[in-house]
Order: structure tokens, then C-alpha cells, then sequence
């Protein structure tokens, strides 16, 4: 299974999920229905008359009501979460942890964070700790890899060693990758939405109840207490109703969510090839009498989000969003789990065997340029290899203490950014225009010299981690602030007009992980949902490509075309260098972005045919690469690649 | 019946109405509180270099004890201002008395570097050197850091003060947040030039 079939897989479980909620919808109404009925037939047919359950009027009204109040639960909670991970993590009482954090363990956590980031080739997610928690669990929330958010407890934190700690970060960042977090935030919404009817069961019981406790009890012979035993009953049965509804939600609820646990501790174990640190940290859960419980209000709404169990409950095989913690053990690590390893799980084994023949060879990249065939970066995109990891941890080393220090604080962050746009379009600190330091700001230009003398000295391979572990930072700007740090990015783009490829990266990254966050702007629509309409657009990635290459243009193009060939319209051809430029390009990526899944599959698959025609994959085709990346949405593990020539 | 229902419709609407306001004005909360978390880390980093700055300055600054002293004063005193706010920055009071004791410091800095003109064996004391210039960097900073959380402060304390908003964030506890301002005329920002 690859990054996009799993994101198509998401889709499906939420078309699952939508008929699971009508069913469930459906039911309450007739339910609410049946109740009214009987109500209004005691009330007010108590001589015995014909008792009729048929009256599509009032069936109308229940259904449009009912529905109304669910609906609006569900809208009002996923509108709530549109804002992505960042709004979950709030809402669970989570505090941000800040980038230049002085706290070792907060430290230790963004590091390990940054590393798993660099060698997938996402930016930075935010992170979150939940400060009040002091049990084990953590999780990973947003709509997409962009808007994602992770968080871990003080629990974590603090008595799980490092390799636990990448093992329960690695299983994150697999729901990440396999489109689990949407589908999550959705499923909240429907719960919230059957939630309102049990809320509304109780708000009417309580109302009715402590309002007039005295008119209840000393009319009792009279009609209005009758009434208000009525609705009182008719609040409880809304409680009743809401409930097993509420059930029914749990129910798909641990259903969906135990097969995905298993997909992520497997894909967790392979990100990090050590089986030990992940079922180190389950085996710590396990051993707390509480497990992994978090004591927020909104646990239980929550819990498919989590690492472990959020809660208990006395019907644990039937609501448990997650396999018994020794079930996980024994599938990642037979010895652990002290028992024999009786039943091996279906799910973990089939991911294995598509995951672990791609493997090894991923490490390939890292070994030696010549390994690097197109299926095997295909098969990598999505995932981690265990070699990645080290490969990002080993560059993070690399990286001067000053620049990873600056990466982390927002003036030095930006200032950062024009440091290394500088120095990739070959300026030196002498030679910064006066334009520049008039707009950027004293202090701005004086972290850009100072930062400048340690990337004077750099590799350029450092260049896109370092931008990748600038996002929150950044994020951490105002509006105002982050309005005036573009318009000097924009101009300096403008200004240089040299086709650098690291500039369109950065530019590209920024952009799109960025604007998103400052403003509310909405994805684009699927306009593609095949090839024909995109033969231009092919024609100047490719092209593009083609020529970042370097000796073998016509090779690398015509590589590219062949696993799309029977795909395209006819015309698409290598465009001459000035016609397939970086506007060219942008323009190209904007239109190539709003294709469907199976066709950005196509045209990655393409991308990657066409950068490893030469066995060799360049620094400049590693940039563009990574600006696709950003624009297509699919992260490609290819940003940790060493310019070793 | 069908006026009851249409009541509790109403109620429901009112109630999903109040919470949407609530949970805006925590997220507008939250977000300050993150970027003053910004400026804490950039504050105590400042604290811990003026001792450091001071050790330096004692052995040339021989008959300027008293401005010494009140550096040393004024850092502790806006410490220990830093230390009642690092929670909870929404309280208005605890960050004025911030705002009073940095720029206090700001002042006494001042004066020091004003001061250490008249002693150029000092200016070319290489840890002076560095202590000063790490200093600047920490302070160009926490004012960067100070313009985002103003920045964020507004835009809650607009929110907060909205029509029907108001009414919500009174009976929810929202105090209005003051802004971390630090008035001293030789922070001013450089001017801006756009084009």
C-alpha cells in the first residue's frame, strides 16, 4: 500500500463512516418518534381510543428537527476543528511548546520530532505537550501532513527514554502519513453530533426538574404536573436515546480506530527499525495501573486520537479504541510479551510484507547514489526508513549549533531565511543591497550578517532541513510581522531573477505552509482527474526537470514520460530552458496541484522516473523536488540527500 | 409541543452560539499566551547575561558602584516581575509591573553603556565586547517577540470587546490583557522605509 492508496483508503472509511451516521441518525429519529407518540397518546388518549403510530406529519416535523439539532452538533464541532491540529491540541488543554524551549525534555522531544520530519519530508508539525497529564499517551491531529499538530503528555515526557520517545512519535507520524487524522476529526463531529441529543435529554430533565420542583409535587393531581412529569420523562428517554446512540458512535469508533493502531506500531517499527523503543514505551503504559488515561473532559470524545487508551470503561473488548496493549507488544515484538507469539495479526503482517521489500533498499539512497531506482523512492513516499532517520540525525549534527539555534526563534528564524537565500544565490554579506536593509529592519540585517558567517561555511544540503525546522518558529510571528517577512521574501525573489532552484523551494515551502496558517485560504478544488487536461503543464515540470538534471536532458524527459506515456495528450515535448523558468514552473505546479490523488500518483511517479534517469539525484533536483513536495502534498523522503558531488 | 421543540431549538442555537465565542476568545487566549512564552525564554536569557556583564564591568567601572548596583537591582526586580507573570500573562496587573520593571532595567542599562563611553579599556575588553553584542541580539529579540505578543493581545482584546461578545467574556472571566510595552527613548524601533 502506498501514500496515496492510503489516502484514498481514508476516503473510503469516511464514506463508511457517513452511512454508519445516517443509520445512526435514522435510528435516533424513529426512536424520538415512538417516544412522542406514546407520550401524546397517554397524555391525551388515555379512554382507550384507536392508538395509531402512523402520522407522517409529525414524522416530518421529528426527522427535521432531530435532524437539524444532530447536524448542527456535527457542523459546529468540525467547523470548530477547521483551524486543524493546532485546534485539537487546544482543546485538549495542550501548550505549545516553544521551538528554543530550554527545558531538556521539551528539547529532547523537538528534536526527535525534527529528525522524523527531515527524513519524511514534511516541515515541521507543531507540538504540543498536555501539562496536566500525567500518564503515558500522545497523539497526532490535523487535516492534512500541513496543518498537522502532535502531542504528548508530561507523562511522556518525562519517564520515557529516547528511543520509546521516537517510537511513539514515529507511530504518529504514521497516522499522519496514512490520512488517518481527517477521518478522525470528522469522526469527532458525528459523535459530538449524537452527543446533543443525550445533552439535550439532560438539559431538558434538569430544566424541567429544578425549576419547579414545587409545582411537580403539590399539583400532582392537576394536568400541569402531569405535564411536567411528562417531560421530564420524555428528557430521560432523550438521555436514554442519546446514549445508545452515543454506543453505536463508539462502536464505529473502536472499530475503525483498533485496525489503524496496528498499521501505525508496524509502520513505527520500520521508520525506526527498533522494535525495542516502541514496545519499551507500551510496555511502560502497560505497567501504570491507569494505562494511558488523560483526564480531560474531552478524552473520551477523543480517544482514536490517542497513542494508547485514553479511558477505561467496564465494556472494554466492545468500546476499546485500541488493542490490548500485550496484543501490540506481541506483534512488534514476540519476546517481550513473555508469551509465545500464538496468533501473529493479519494487519501487521500484510504491512510488513509490503513494507520490508522496499526496506532495504531505501537505504540505498544513503549509500551510494547508484542505488536509487524510482519504485524504490515511490514505494518510500509516506514512510520512514530506519536509514532516513539516522541520515536526518546525522545532517541535524552537522548543522552549526548557532543556525539550529536560530531555526528555532522567529527573528532569527526569518532572518535565517534571507541568510540562506543569500548565500544559495552566491551573495556575500558585503554585497547586501541596500534596499534590503532599509526594508528588513536593523535588527533583522544584523542576525542576517551574523547568521551569514555560519553559512558562509555550509552545505547545501543543510539548507532545506534548516527551512523545514524554521516552520513553527515562524508560525510564531504576528500577521503584521509576517505580512512585511513575505513582502521582503517576494521582493527578493523579484530582484535576484536568477532561476534558482533552492529560492523557488524555499519560496514554494514557505508559501504554502505558511499563507495557509496566517490566512483562512481554502484548498484549491479538484479540477484534474486525468492527464489530457495537463499536457502543458507536464511538458514544463518535466522539462524543468530535465534540465535540473544536469548532462542528460533528453534522457532524463524522455524517462520521465515513459511510466505516464499512455496517459498524455499528444504535444508534450522538452520546452527550450527560457520557456519552462521558474514562473513557468510555478504557474505549471499551481495547475498540476489541483489534480485528483490518482493522478498526482502519476505525476510524482513521473517526477521521480525523470530525476533518477541518471542514477543521480542532484542538490538542484532535490530542491525542486521538495517544492513539488510542498505543492502536491505528498511528502517524498528525499530532503536528506547529500550533495556529495 | 411543537412551540416547545422550537423553543429548545432556540435554546440550542443560543447556547452553540455562546460556546462558539467562548472557544474563540480561549483560542485568541491561547495565542497570546504562546507568544509570550516567546519573550519569557528571551527574558531569562537576558537575565542570566547582565550579572556576567556586570562581573565584567566591576573591574574597569571601579568608581561607578552605585550604577552597577542598580542594574543588579533593577535585574532582580524584573525577574522576579518575569517570575509573577510566566503563568499567566492574560493578568493585566502582573504585566504592568513587568512592563514597569523592564523598562526600569532598559534605563539603568542605559545609563551602564552611557557610562562605559568614558572607559574605552572596557570597550575593547573582548567579554565585554561579547556580552554586549549577545545582549543586543537578545534584546532585538524579545522586542520582536514583544510585537507579536502585542500584536495578539489586540486582536483578543478587539474580539473580547465586540458587541455581544463582551457580555459573554465578562461572565466568562476574560479580563481584558495589557499589552508589554517597555518605553524607553533609546529602544525606539529603526525606522521603516518602504517603498
Amino acid at each position: 500500500m502506498d501514500f496515496f492508496e492510503a489516502q484514498d483508503r481514508a476516503k473510503k472509511n469516511t464514506k463508511k463512516l457517513v452511512f454508519y451516521y445516517a443509520l445512526a441518525v435514522t435510528g435516533i429519529i424513529i426512536s424520538i418518534y415512538i417516544v412522542t407518540l406514546i407520550f401524546f397518546n397517554s397524555q391525551f388518549n388515555v379512554e382507550g381510543g384507536e392508538v395509531s403510530f402512523w402520522y407522517p406529519g409529525w414524522l416530518l416535523t421529528v426527522s427535521i428537527i432531530v435532524g437539524l439539532i444532530i447536524a448542527s452538533g456535527t457542523l459546529y464541532r468540525v467547523s470548530q476543528l477547521r483551524k486543524g491540529g493546532s485546534a485539537v491540541a487546544e482543546m485538549l488543554g495542550g501548550r505549545k511548546i516553544n521551538p528554543s524551549t530550554t527545558d531538556t525534555g521539551e528539547q529532547r522531544l523537538m528534536n526527535v520530532v525534527e529528525e522524523m520530519s527531515i527524513a519524511s519530508g514534511i516541515s515541521v508539525p507543531d507540538v504540543y505537550v498536555l501539562d496536566k497529564e500525567e500518564n503515558i499517551n500522545a497523539f497526532a491531529a490535523g487535516f492534512s501532513p500541513n496543518d498537522a499538530a502532535i502531542g504528548v503528555t508530561r507523562g511522556t515526557l518525562e519517564q520515557l527514554n529516547r528511543d520509546e520517545l521516537q517510537g511513539v512519535i514515529a507511530h504518529e507520524f504514521s497516522h499522519i502519513f496514512n490520512g488517518d487524522m481527517r477521518f478522525n476529526i470528522r469522526l469527532i463531529g458525528v459523535l459530538n453530533g449524537i452527543l446533543i441529543i443525550h445533552i439535550l435529554g439532560m438539559l431538558i430533565t434538569r430544566s424541567v426538574a429544578f425549576s419547579g420542583p414545587g409545582r411537580v409535587s403539590s399539583n400532582r393531581n392537576g394536568k400541569g404536573g402531569n405535564g411536567a412529569i411528562a417531560i421530564i420523562l420524555f428528557g430521560i428517554s432523550l438521555i436514554v436515546i442519546g446514549y445508545i446512540g452515543m454506543l453505536f458512535g463508539r462502536m464505529i469508533q473502536s472499530a475503525i480506530s483498533r485496525q489503524r493502531e496496528y498499521l501505525a506500531d508496524a509502520a513505527a517499527v520500520q521508520f525506526t527499525r527498533n522494535p525495542d523503543g516502541l514496545a519499551g514505551a507500551l510496555n511502560k503504559i502497560g505497567r501504570k495501573s491507569e494505562g494511558g488515561e488523560i483526564n480531560d473532559g474531552h478524552a473520551m470524545e477523543m480517544s482514536h486520537l490517542f497513542f494508547a487508551s485514553s479511558f477505561q470503561s467496564a465494556l472494554n473488548k466492545l468500546f476499546a479504541t485500541h488493542p490490548p496493549l500485550e496484543d501490540r507488544i506481541k506483534a512488534i515484538k514476540p519476546s517481550l510479551a513473555g508469551s509465545k507469539p500464538k496468533r501473529k495479526i493479519a494487519g501487521y503482517q500484510k504491512v510488513m510484507k509490503s513494507r520490508t521489500g522496499s526496506e532495504e533498499n531505501i537505504g540505498g539512497i544513503f549509500a551510494g547514489h547508484d542505488a536509487i531506482t524510482p519504485e524504490v523512492i515511490l514505494g518510500a513516499i509516506g514512510t520512514i526508513g530506519g536509514k532516513q532517520v539516522q541520515a536526518a540525525s546525522h545532517i541535524m549534527k552537522e548543522i552549526p549549533v548557532p543556525l539550529k539555534d536560530a531555526a528555532h526563534e522567529p527573528l532569527s528564524a526569518q532572518a535565517l531565511m534571507f541568510a540562506v537565500m543569500f548565500e544559495a544565490i552566491g551573495k556575500r554579506s558585503s554585497e547586501i543591497p541596500m534596499w534590503f536593509n532599509e526594508l528588513a529592519g536593523t535588527s533583522t540585517v544584523t542576525e542576517v550578517s551574523r547568521l551569514m558567517a555560519h553559512t558562509k561555511h555550509g552545505n547545501r544540503s543543510w539548507f532545506i532541513p534548516l527551512v523545514e525546522i524554521s516552520m513553527p518558529s515562524l508560525k510564531n510571528m504576528s500577521e503584521v510581522q509576517y505580512r512585511q517577512f513575505r513582502e521582503v521574501l517576494n521582493k527578493l525573489a523579484m530582484q535576484t531573477k536568477s532561476d534558482n532552484l533552492f529560492l523557488f523551494a524555499l519560496d514554494k515551502m514557505v508559501s504554502h505552509h505558511l499563507d495557509s496558517f496566517f490566512s483562512e485560504k481554502r484548498k484549491p478544488k479538484i479540477r484534474h482527474h486525468h492527464l489530457k487536461t495537463l499536457g502543458h503543464e507536464l511538458s514544463v515540470l518535466l522539462s524543468a526537470l530535465a534540465y535540473a538534471s544536469g548532462n542528460e536532458t533528453e534522457k532524463a524527459f524522455s524517462n520521465g514520460i515513459k511510466p505516464i506515456d499512455k496517459f498524455i495528450p499528444e504535444g508534450v515535448k522538452l520546452l527550450p530552458e527560457g520557456k519552462c523558468g521558474i514562473l513557468a514552473l510555478d504557474k505549471a505546479l499551481n495547475e498540476l496541484s489541483a489534480s485528483a490523488n490518482p493522478v498526482k500518483k502519476y505525476i510524482i511517479s513521473s517526477v521521480i522516473h525523470c530525476i533518477t534517469a541518471d542514477k543521480i539525484v542532484t542538490m538542484d533536483e532535490a530542491e525542486l523536488t521538495r517544492a513539488i513536495t510542498e505543492v502536491l502534498g505528498a511528502p517524498i523522503p528525499i530532503g536528506v540527500i547529500r550533495s556529495g558531488r | 409541543m411543537i412551540a416547545l421543540i422550537v423553543v429548545l431549538v432556540i435554546i440550542l442555537i443560543l447556547i452553540g452560539w455562546s460556546v462558539g465565542i467562548y472557544n474563540k476568545l480561549v483560542s485568541y487566549r491561547n495565542r497570546f499566551k504562546n507568544a509570550f512564552s516567546q519573550i519569557d525564554v528571551q527574558l531569562k536569557r537576558r537575565y542570566d547575561l547582565i550579572p556576567n556583564l556586570v562581573e565584567v564591568a566591576k573591574n574597569y567601572m571601579k568608581h561607578e558602584r552605585d550604577t552597577l548596583e542598580a542594574v543588579i537591582q533593577a535585574r532582580n526586580q524584573a525577574q522576579q516581575a518575569e517570575k509573577n507573570v510566566a503563568g499567566q500573562p492574560e493578568n493585566a496587573e502582573a504585566m504592568s509591573n513587568l512592563a514597569g520593571a523592564e523598562s526600569q532595567l532598559s534605563g539603568a542599562l542605559g545609563r551602564l553603556f552611557a557610562l562605559s563611553e568614558n572607559y574605552p579599556d572596557l570597550k575593547a575588553n573582548q567579554n565585554m565586547m561579547q556580552l554586549s553584542e549577545e545582549l543586543t541580539s537578545t534584546e532585538n529579540k524579545v522586542a520582536f517577540a514583544r510585537q507579536a505578543f502585542n500584536d495578539a493581545v489586540m486582536n483578543y482584546n478587539i474580539y473580547r470587546e465586540k458587541f455581544p461578545n463582551m457580555i459573554f467574556a465578562n461572565a466568562f472571566g476574560f479580563s481584558e490583557a495589557r499589552q508589554f510595552t517597555v518605553d524607553s527613548p533609546d529602544q525606539r524601533e529603526a525606522p521603516k522605509v518602504s517603498f
